[in-house]
């Protein structure tokens, strides 16, 4: 049924690619003969497919999925199948999206909704392979709350993650804008322009702003936990709560059942709980209170001296967990060790930066400067980067035989400054973390211990028989029928926080069907939004307000953006019909005749009146 | 219909086929007379989904954290579980005996290189690697069924081969060749009627190895998405962290599973001691 | 001599072919590992910096003959995401593998070995009868159902056992400190116990067997002539069956071996079927394939046993 080449049986691609990219000795070399069939129509946006490596323009099976999705239909020609990958983990956007299907077919579109692991889920999104609709939840690490992670990346016309291929040259020049714009101010209202166009021309579609963050905690033994926006009260990326929590009993130990634990103990190469575990042991430069707003941390202040120079002023006074004090060597070391080795985890946040100089070491201060303007400064720059010992760290690679690649940095009992010693250890069962009292944020409880309990069965009951007090949480959320079944045990409290999470389905503007903004109109009054939000996640959610990722209550959110087209399939139909649209004896959908002007001057300009078209054009 | 009497003449035998019987009447007519489908959400009068509740009149085997009725999910998965046990005992033990025939009554090369394979076989842990090339590929039930049949055709290869090994002696296999019968004769004629009770055998071992492959690889999210097996209900019910609390949802799937198995376990042993107690392999 | 030679020239060629297949699979498993472990925000030119440090931009035939050398000398390399060389990775959780599977075929053994003893000595008793219909349900149930089943009931609803993991938070430091500790005992516990329900069986069946066939030969009047106790007579018996027994037993545990993936899930053990399908999800391709391999390896190895022991008993199956 299916016209493209999605079906076949899923052949060594990359091998047979890394064969041909060996025999002609390298990656790095743009291939002419491919890119000359597709063309863009502003030549800017053709450097997004002719990166390197083996995508796009390069990847027959991306060729083989585009090119009749760029064929203009002939007459009589059914809107074709849908396909949607959904990786095997996210039962919950399946059993959506059997909703969704369903409901879609009423309109004469059928889906071809298929279920993948997690890796190859990941792999075809990465490839542009995965289909007509990316869906993809919000997780959240305190520098998205930087509108630029999802705003850019989701949406930009050069993002390779801006999966749907969407070009609205309006949308990326008020993208280009705010990265630039270091006046928050200034740079909120560019980012608020940004979400009314991204609204306005229908690109992504939310389905819901959920699951809700609910959380249990043993309120026996513990009072005063922190309610992080976003976050909840057990995130150690938020961890407020195991700075100020008070302890009711004689127990000054906080233990936190999690999932899992630390994949490495070391910070550079981390890649999910050591990053935020990582920045308990280490400082970050600022930090953010629970209600996302941005508070210095090590830095104990920052001033702006033009769009692309800072002054960091480094907290006085501070010490590493071996005893050693903390300079503004260390902040300079940090950086210079930065730039020179690390290209991975930090580099987001310091790919701009300059160079950094001692201004003045009695007072303390560094000055930062960018290669050009800098907007994220902040919320991303300050939030992600840390201070390290120079004293332990300035030789490391050499001595460690590490060659030019700090990931592979052994750091088996990382030393920092943060409000917490790495304590004692096992691998994928426990970590304790020791508070350092002499640290300025004052923690009251005296340690934290992570165990790890890899059901949510092994969770529950813990929290239920008081082995552990809360859980970690920035993977694991309890649904409203398992909180229901804590709310019953005694010394347990549920706490509700609101929250900043979205699932959303970003379809493909690039592509037909979705060029037609008609079709897209119609296809986002085809969504059930409401049994999401009611039946999959049982109410713990809620209807999106605007088509945007920066939900309300985030700290970037446009308030006032169109409504998102309720779920309505009359008015769904209507619009197909006024469009040209027909419907073939079997029920399914059929494009307008092929001398529709409507029709074709839709599909060639892909966003709605008033802006500009930057991708893909039709071939022919 | 011999074989059969001597299952019947063992009580438990007589036990396992009535169960067996009852699962596959279920299997055909189960979705039928489900009160819903296999992923509908079943409402209350006021609207409301109908969550997590206790078996009631309403749902006689209570529901799913999503409001599915586990009755109905009991009865589809009859269908799946049988589906699978059916179509990857017939698959592994065709390829089982195919290979054994061939191997034991060539003998030589061919038989050398079969057994080889054979050994590669058997050093495949299976689980993790029907896991890899689930990974792979995208989870089906028709992937799985495969992936089984490659698990056990192993097993009866070995011992169909051992046992034409023993025929190929006989004198009624030289009386056959002096009567001027080739090869393929003999094999179909005179061999294969007498390993076919032994593959018959192993194919309701096969029945019980693929219904409890499948529900494994499904508990652990492997399976097929669009089929409802016990197994996949078994992951969800883990998933939701409902062990605690949803038994109503645990233990029919975990009943019918262990029931199921366990019935074909005891129709192959008294199978089993029909064609030779000396068999009894444990 | 030759005979062996020739074993362990067979045992090469399928390791061989075991590997090849992996190195198949393991290149076509989707999701380039560098896009996945990098940060999205990290440029493309990144991602093809670390793909040429990990050695995939290679030709296949280098990667397949990097591979195949590699694994026949166990340098299995780094893990890709967890700073540690695969082998520290996997020689922790084999032994914490080791530390379920160990102590239950211990207790299989001897109670199934005494079990069985008496069920043949009593021929025809209520007790034969029930000893050997009850492990024979309990030998085909699933044993992920019994897992969960016994969870449900000993951690959930009595809560007298811990709900998984090796030892609870604050144990002994250290394997063999843990492995002494009675901590590690509760925990061992309903693991434990699944795995014997499943186990025990075997050697029950074996040796029953083993002791009718002792009881129902001449030899036995001999015993008895020589005025052997009826305990010396069932201790001899029993005795015959043990070499079988070991047989069996090396089968089973590479069977098991198989199976532990799901109980290591269930029960939270940190052992190398659940370190497996972590790798596999994280697409840690050296911890998956080496792990793969190790379990392979371990089961060819105790198939070859089983060959050889049977060939001691049965001169005849030569």
């Amino acid at each position: 049924m299916t016209q493209q080449g999605n079906g076949g049986p899923p052949i060594a691609r990359r091998t047979l690619l890394q064969l041909a990219g060996a025999s002609i000795g390298g990656t790095a070399l743009p291939a002419r003969a491919a890119d000359s069939e597709f063309a863009v129509a502003n030549a800017k946006y053709s450097a997004l497919y002719q990166r390197t490596g083996t995508y796009y323009t390069k990847d027959p099976q991306w060729i083989s999925w585009t090119r009749p999705r760029l064929t203009w239909p002939k007459a009589g020609e059914k809107v074709p199948e849908l396909t949607v990958m959904i990786p095997s983990v996210q039962t919950n956007w399946l059993d959506a999206w059997r909703k969704f299907a369903a409901d879609a077919g009423k309109l004469g579109l059928k889906y071809n909704i298929q279920q993948v692991s997690e890796a190859r889920w990941l792999d075809m999104i990465n490839l542009h392979t995965h289909g007509d609709v990316e869906v993809h939840s919000a997780i959240l690490r305190p520098e998205r709350v930087d509108p630029a992670e999802w705003a850019t990346s989701r949406a930009y016309g050069l993002d390779r993650r801006n999966y749907g291929e969407w070009v609205n040259q309006q949308y990326d020049a008020l993208i280009e804008a705010q990265v630039a714009e270091s006046d928050p101010a200034k740079r909120l209202k560019l980012v608020q322009d940004a979400q009314r166009i991204l609204a306005d021309d229908l690109y992504i579609t939310q389905f819901g702003w959920g699951p809700g963050v609910i959380e249990a905690y043993n309120s026996a033994a513990w009072d005063g936990v922190v309610q992080t926006r976003g976050f909840g009260i057990g995130s150690f990326n938020a961890f407020h709560t195991f700075l100020r929590a008070r302890p009711k009993t004689e127990r000054r130990k906080m233990i936190v059942g999690t999932h899992s634990l630390l994949e490495t103990t070391s910070i550079i190469a981390a890649g999910n709980n050591m990053r935020a575990i990582g920045r308990m042991i280490y400082d970050r430069l600022a930090y953010m209170d629970e209600n996302l707003k941005i508070i210095p941390w090590a830095a104990e202040s920052w001033t702006r001296v033009d769009d692309r120079t800072w002054d960091i002023r480094l907290r006085p006074g501070m010490t590493f967990h071996d005893g050693k004090p903390v300079t503004i060597d260390d902040l300079q070391f940090t950086f210079d060790f930065m730039l020179k080795w690390e290209r991975g985890n930090f580099w987001t946040a310091n790919q701009f930066l300059q160079k950094t100089e001692v201004t003045d070491a009695a007072n303390g201060i560094l000055r930062a400067t960018f290669k050009q303007p800098y907007g994220q400064f902040e919320s991303y720059f300050l939030q992600l980067n840390v201070i390290l010992p120079k004293h332990i760290w300035h030789n490391m690679m050499a001595e460690q035989g590490a060659g030019d690649d700090p990931m592979r940095l052994r750091i088996d009992k990382p030393i920092g400054s943060g409000p917490f010693r790495f304590g004692r250890y096992r691998k994928d069962a426990e970590l304790q973390l020791i508070a350092d009292k002499s640290h300025f944020s004052k923690p009251s409880v005296d340690e934290v211990w992570a165990v790890v309990t890899p059901s949510i069965d092994g969770l529950l009951g813990r929290l239920q028989g008081g082995d552990i007090d809360l859980i970690e949480s920035s993977d694991t959320h309890l649904t409203p029928s398992q909180a229901k079944q804590l709310a019953d045990a005694s010394g347990i409290t549920i706490v509700h926080t609101p929250d900043l999470n979205w699932l959303h389905g970003v379809p493909r503007p690039s592509n037909m069907p979705w060029r037609d903004y008609e079709f897209r109109r119609a296809w986002h009054h085809s969504i059930d939004r409401e049994f999401l939000v009611k039946v999959v996640w049982e109410g713990s959610g809620r209807l999106p307000a605007g088509n945007t990722f920066l939900v309300e209550g985030n700290p970037w959110n446009n308030p006032s953006l169109p409504p998102v087209p309720p779920f309505d399939l009359d008015k769904a139909r209507d619009i197909l019909k006024a469009a040209g649209y027909s419907w073939a004896d079997d029920g399914r959908l059929v494009y307008p005749p092929p001398t529709d002007a409507g029709f074709r001057k839709r599909v060639q300009q892909v966003c709605k009146d008033g802006y500009t078209w930057g991708g893909l054009e039709m071939l022919g | 219909m011999q074989g059969l009497r001597v299952i019947l003449r063992y009580p438990s035998g007589t036990a396992g086929l009535i169960v067996v019987g009852v699962f596959a009447v279920l299997a055909v007519v189960g979705p039928l007379i489900a009160p819903h489908g296999p992923f509908e959400v079943v409402y209350r009068a006021d609207h409301s989904v109908l969550r997590l509740a206790q078996p009631t009149g309403q749902a006689w085997f209570g529901t799913t954290n999503q409001g599915m009725d586990v009755f109905s999910q009991l009865l589809w998965g009859t269908r799946v579980a049988l589906i699978v046990g059916l179509l990857s005992a017939i698959g592994s033990v065709i390829l089982g005996t195919v290979v054994g025939l061939v191997a034991g009554y060539f003998g030589g090369w061919i038989d050398e290189v079969l057994m080889r394979l054979t050994d590669v076989a058997f050093g495949i842990p299976f689980l993790p690697f029907a896991m890899v090339v689930i990974s792979i590929t995208r989870p089906s039930l028709g992937l799985v069924i495969l992936l089984v049949v490659f698990f056990l055709w192993r097993t009866t290869a070995r011992v169909i081969r051992a046992q034409v090994l023993s025929l190929r002696a006989r004198p009624f296999i030289w009386a056959a060749r002096a009567a001027g019968a080739g090869d393929l004769r003999i094999l179909v004629r005179h061999i294969t009627p007498n390993v076919l009770p032994l593959s018959f055998l192993y194919a309701a071992i096969g029945v019980q190895a693929g219904v409890m492959l499948e529900a494994a690889l499904s508990f652990l999210g492997y399976g097929d998405p669009n089929a409802m097996s016990w197994g996949t209900m078994l992951n969800a019910a883990f998933q939701a962290g409902a062990m605690r609390t949803a038994w109503w949802w645990v233990l029919p799937p975990g009943i019918a599973l262990s029931l199921f198995v366990i019935a074909i376990f005891m129709i192959a042993r008294a199978y089993e001691e029909l064609l030779n107690p000396r068999l009894r392999v444990i | 001599m030759a005979a062996v030679l020739r074993r362990v020239l067979l045992l090469a060629l399928t390791v061989w072919c075991i590997l090849s297949i992996m190195f198949v699979l393991f290149k076509l498993l989707p999701g380039d590992p560098a896009t996945i472990f990098v940060d999205n925000n990290m440029p493309m030119e990144m991602i093809e910096h670390q793909r040429q440090l990990w050695g995939l931009n290679d030709p296949w035939w280098v990667q397949y003959l990097r591979y195949i050398v590699n694994m026949a000398l166990f340098r299995f390399g780094d893990s890709f995401f967890q700073n540690q060389t695969v082998a520290d990775i996997l020689a922790e959780k084999v032994a914490n593998t080791c530390a379920m599977i160990v102590p239950a075929l211990l207790v299989s053994v001897v109670f199934g070995t005494i079990l069985g003893a008496l069920a043949g000595w009593k021929r025809g008793s209520r007790f034969e009868q029930a000893t050997v219909t009850t492990s024979l349900l309990l030998h085909s149930a699933p044993s992920f159902f019994m897992g969960i089943l016994v969870l449900m009931v000993f951690s959930y609803q009595l809560r007298w056992l811990p709900p998984g993991g090796m030892v609870s938070l604050g144990g002994p430091e250290g394997f063999w400190a843990m492995i002494a500790s009675r901590d590690y005992l509760k925990h061992l516990i309903l693991p434990g116990l699944v795995l014997v329900s499943r186990e025990i069986t075997g050697p029950i069946l074996l040796v029953r067997s083993s002791m009718l066939e002792v009881k129902g030969s001449d030899f036995i009047d001999i015993l008895r002539a020589k005025g052997l106790t009826e305990r010396r007579i069932l201790v001899h018996a029993t005795r015959n069956a043990l070499l079988p027994l070991v047989t069996y037993i090396a089968v089973m545990t590479g069977l098991l071996l198989q199976g532990q993936v799901l109980l290591e899930i269930i029960f939270a053990w940190p052992g190398i079927g659940r370190e497996l399908v972590t790798a596999l999800g994280d697409l840690d391709y050296p911890v998956a394939q080496a792990a793969l391999y190790v379990m392979a390896l371990v089961i060819l190895l105790l198939n070859l046993l089983a060959d050889v022991l049977y060939g001691l008993i049965d001169p005849r199956s030569r």
